[in-house]
């Protein structure tokens, strides 16, 4: 059964949790970025409410946002039904509805992250731009953009790991289908419910301690390049 | 030319300005803080809205309340120095420098091309660097720069200098003063230091309270209450607009002339016709109701009290009008006043040190 290092069963899922994790952090990035600098730099009314309902999934049990989205994507749901008569697609119990659960639970982690970095840059800084003649989209993009990358990547991280970790929202909206949907989590949570699977067990976890270890290594070294590029002390590894 | 007359309400207080700015000229918004210099020069901006009113400059609406004009900030062609210099920390000199330097038109730089703006501010040896490994005056070079070399139709200049030490502001400040025989557009400079003023300012608008309370060249302006009141206690004094007439290098004097008379510093390095303004502090004033021999003091003008003002307990202002017609302000002891007899109309002799008029007393 072993294929190398790893048996099938464990590429299967680490490939798995990969896949969900990447397509989660991809998806909600440009909404968690909008998000981010629309609380960071918007006054209007109903700040407090967008806000708090960026933050419920922090808060929720995950069980409870899961089985919302559940509601929401499933055949008679609301979006679910949407999706079934213009696009004959259904995504309750695929990989895409483990990658949605993650994104949703990731969401406000990176949103934090990425709104701390904004709130940082001066904001003298967007009235010199204007008054250079620049446009808000040139602001945005030559300005705003560059100097939030340390919160895009500290966000960027914690999704990715929020994401791997994911465990109680994937069970309840992508259930528990080996090759499908069976994320690492989801692998090791099967194999220590029967018994004499110890060995099988402390695999499955080695191989997320890794993932998790390489991914935090890879932002350190991003962030120190940042840091010394903008010329600051602070460092934005998570 | 710009021409200002606005309306600006925030909360309890009201800024009204009515003013003109000449191109060519630097025109100084000076007064208290809190006073609303700031707030002005950022509806000039556009970075705040007027209530009422209008803005033009040379020819083109920036506000009209009116006829619903607001200009966008990134419209008026605006060159803004803030009073921090607000440089784009993830973009090196060269990039901050060429940042606003896409719009079409080159008025500027068909009078200061790019090369020479660099060699006046000394930015060649900067281009490769990051803002954060820069000193802060280094910064504001880079600031003043890439506003010029945003090609603008007006330079608004926010204490500029008032976070950098003597020497590096000095440095800011003899830059700004090369500027204004090379730039044909408004300069408007905020600040609240006299020495600022006196080194760079042709013409100066008095803000008080939201009010302006008196605009015009500086020498004209500086002779009114108003100016001596934002002074206060220690800056209260006179400013002249003078001429330099001849240098006595042994003695080391400079001797400046001016309508009322000739007087005696300390040598300065201005070349002999050269204008300069002189400021004397009311403090730094004797006075005599005889001509004075055997005296040390260098400079005796005679004078005549037009106004006697109360200062504190013990002191008064005394307003002097001197042969040319020059305002010169002097403070003595009102026991000193009772002993001379003074009144207005009385002839006096004024008496200043020349040691006195050393910097910052004078600057060109």
């Amino acid at each position: 059964m072993t294929d190398g290092l790893l048996t099938s069963f464990e590429t299967a899922a680490l490939w798995l949790s990969v896949k969900v994790a990447f397509w989660a952090v991809g998806l909600s990035l440009p909404l968690a970025f909008t998000v981010a600098y629309i609380l960071a730099r918007g006054q209007f009314y109903g700040h407090g409410i967008l806000n708090a309902v960026v933050h419920l999934p922090l808060v929720l049990p995950p069980v409870v946002v899961g089985y919302g989205l559940l509601l929401l994507f499933a055949r008679g749901g609301p979006v679910g039904s949407w999706l079934q008569e213009n696009f004959d697609v259904s995504l309750a119990f695929t990989w895409q509805a483990a990658a949605i659960a993650s994104a949703v639970m990731a969401f406000p982690l990176m949103v934090r992250a990425i709104r701390m970095s904004i709130e940082a840059i001066e904001p003298g800084l967007e009235a010199a731009a204007r008054t250079l003649g620049a446009s808000a989209w040139r602001i945005y993009l030559t300005v705003i953009l560059p100097l939030s990358l340390p919160g895009i990547l500290t966000g960027t991280v914690l999704g990715f790991a929020r994401s791997l970790g994911e465990f109680g929202a994937t069970i309840t909206f992508a259930a528990n289908i080996p090759g499908q949907t069976q994320t690492l989590p989801l692998a090791l949570f099967s194999v220590a419910e029967s018994p004499g699977n110890e060995v099988a067990a402390a695999r499955l976890a080695i191989i997320g301690v890794v993932l998790a270890l390489a991914a935090l290594l890879a932002s350190e070294v991003l962030a120190r390049r940042l840091a010394r590029r903008l010329g600051r002390q602070e460092r934005y590894s998570p | 030319m710009m021409t200002v007359d606005f309306q600006k309400t925030l909360g309890t207080f009201t800024l009204s300005a009515t003013f003109a700015a000449t191109s060519g000229r630097m025109t100084a918004l000076f007064g208290r803080s809190g006073a609303g210099k700031t707030t002005l020069i950022d509806c000039l901006a556009g970075l705040t809205r007027p209530d009422t009113g209008e803005i033009i400059n040379h020819g083109r609406v920036f506000y009209d309340a009116q006829k619903a004009i607001n200009l966008a900030v990134q419209d008026r062609r605006v060159g803004y120095v803030f009073q921090e210099p607000r440089l784009f920390p993830h973009l090196s000199v060269k990039a901050n420098l060429m940042f606003g330097a896409g719009r079409k038109q080159r008025s500027v730089e068909a009078q200061i091309g790019v090369e020479e703006l660099l060699d006046l501010l000394g930015l060649h040896p900067l281009l490769t660097r990051l803002p954060h490994s820069l000193s802060g005056g280094e910064r504001q070079r880079v600031a003043l720069g890439r506003a010029l070399l945003s090609d603008p139709e007006i330079l608004l200049l926010d204490e500029p200098v008032s976070a950098l030490d003597q020497a590096r502001s000095g440095e800011i400040l003899s830059f700004l003063q090369t500027l204004k025989g090379r730039l044909n557009i408004p300069m408007i400079l905020v600040t609240h230091r006299v020495e600022d003023l006196l080194r760079v300012a042709d013409d100066l608008v008095l803000i008080d309270n939201g009010k302006v309370i008196a605009a015009g060249p500086l020498a004209d302006v500086a002779g009114e209450a108003g100016f001596q009141s934002i002074l206060g206690d220690d800056g209260a004094g006179s400013v002249f607009a003078m001429t330099v007439r001849n240098h006595r290098r042994t003695d080391h004097l400079s001797t400046l002339g001016f309508a009322s008379g000739d007087l005696f510093v300390p040598l300065i390095e201005a070349a002999v016709g050269e204008h300069v303004h002189v400021r004397i502090k009311a403090t730094d004033v004797a006075i005599a109701k005889d001509r004075p021999a055997n005296i040390s003091m260098l400079n005796i003008l005679p004078a005549e009290v037009v106004e006697i003002l109360g200062w504190q307990s013990g002191q008064i202002n005394l307003r002097l009008r001197l042969p040319g017609g020059d305002v010169l302000w002097a403070r003595i002891t009102a026991k000193s006043a009772s002993d001379l007899k003074i009144a207005v109309g009385s002839k006096v002799y004024a008496l200043i040190k020349a040691v006195a008029l050393a910097d910052p007393g004078i600057l060109r």
